[in-house]
């Protein structure tokens, strides 16, 4: 066998195709460095309409890019797409980054983020890009984690296996809230204060109550709700509770 | 179609270099191409399948051997299968040409998915030796290109 026969010129289109389509952007991009045929192989818009459409399931691309050069063809389009998502994660980590100076988040501010990522219409694959990353901080990988389940329906078991390759399951948040004190006989009872410790990977697959805490926000009984990174030193509730943004 | 081994008839394929291999026509039916000529009664005589070498052929008939057999469960076959594909890039490309040729689906499924795995992660320069690509870019497209690729690898 002539190794020059191998895997190159001689391999059918269609299962040069056939390979190139079970391959994620990057490794098509490095794949079509290599020489000029796989060069215009993997720059095919066979391929590229799948990972388009498999990225941002929502999105139409050609209304998405009408306004672009047409000529581009469909890698044109998910690499435009790419830098948009690129721009509107970087605004929500910003955001983010903002409003947890002290490394505590109040609820609020935290479904704001949440809300921002919905009409951006980020999509999982974007989470797990932007967001999934071990060196940012890991309210924003919460952040994402929670959208990807209660905005983006995403099965708990996906994220999780996501949070597993992007090494982040095992970082820990604290979830605190407080709720007023109930009326009980004329007297109104000591307001309460709940906190609970968890890693990412419990929270999506396990603490269901903690999820729920937090979609629901700051809301009749609960007057706060904040979430951080390490726990902070603890004031009394009865102090917090009167600073609390309502 | 469940013939029972011993009640199988045998079927002979002769390869591009001469070699005949004598298989049970219950595991040779897996190659679409065959079933079609025994379907059709032409398969009698030795079957010539001049696309297909000796060493290939006899790999190709092991896994339709193991996959015919039915006996095997299905993680016994994803971990048959895993060894089965720890192959140099010459015999995966003989595999892969082979498989098409007789048109086996799950075996091009196998193989094409392997040599994808071998390129997940991995620079252009690794990928080029692994496969033996020759680059033929000139130094100013070889420029171009990484310009354009950059975005992907930020």
């Amino acid at each position: 066998m002539k190794q020059s026969e191998c895997i190159q010129n001689s391999i059918p289109h269609d299962i040069a195709l056939k390979i190139a389509s079970s391959l994620q952007a990057s490794d098509l991009c490095a794949l079509g460095s290599c020489s000029r045929f796989w060069r215009e192989l993997c720059g095919s818009d066979f391929l590229w309409v799948s990972l388009f459409r498999d990225r941002w399931p929502f999105l139409d691309g050609f209304q998405e890019s009408s306004s672009s050069d047409t000529n581009k063809g469909w890698r044109g389009f998910y690499i435009i797409q790419h830098h948009k998502m690129v721009g509107r994660a970087t605004g929500v980590i910003k955001f983010v980054e903002e409003c947890s100076s002290s490394e505590s988040l109040e609820v609020g501010d935290y479904l704001k983020a949440i809300k921002d990522m919905c009409l951006m219409q980020l999509g999982f694959k974007d989470v797990q890009m932007f967001l999934f990353k071990p060196d940012l901080n890991v309210l924003l990988n919460l952040v994402g984690l929670h959208y990807c389940i209660n905005w983006l329906g995403v099965p708990a078991e996906y994220v999780m296996e996501a949070l597993q390759s992007c090494k982040i399951s095992e970082r820990q948040v604290c979830v605190k809230w407080w709720k007023l004190g109930r009326w009980f006989y004329g007297f109104r009872l000591r307001d309460e204060s709940h906190s609970r410790w968890v890693c990412l990977g419990d929270l999506a697959i396990k603490e269901k109550e903690v999820l729920g805490v937090l979609h629901r926000g700051a809301v009749h009984e609960v007057i706060r709700v904040q979430i951080s990174v390490s726990n902070p030193t603890s004031t009394p509730w009865s102090c917090q509770s009167t600073q609390a943004r309502v | 179609m469940s013939l029972s081994p011993s009640t199988s008839k045998m079927l002979s394929l002769k390869s591009s270099d001469g070699k005949v291999l004598e298989v049970e026509e219950h595991v040779a039916v897996l190659c679409e191409t065959i079933k079609s000529l025994v379907e059709d009664g032409c398969a009698d005589s030795p079957i010539p399948l001049a696309n297909v070498d000796g060493a290939t052929l006899g790999n190709v008939m092991e896994w339709c051997k193991k996959h015919a057999d039915q006996k095997a469960s299905a993680d016994d076959l994803e971990d048959w299968d895993a060894e089965f594909v720890e192959r140099d890039q010459g015999e995966l490309y003989h595999l892969i040409m082979a498989a098409n040729y007789l048109n086996i689906k799950g075996l091009l499924d196998l193989i094409c998915q392997k040599v994808a795995d071998m390129i997940k992660g991995k620079h252009p320069e690794k990928i080029r030796e692994i496969f033996n690509i020759e680059n033929d870019f000139t130094p100013e497209q070889q420029e171009q290109i990484r310009k354009d690729n950059s975005w992907a690898f930020e």
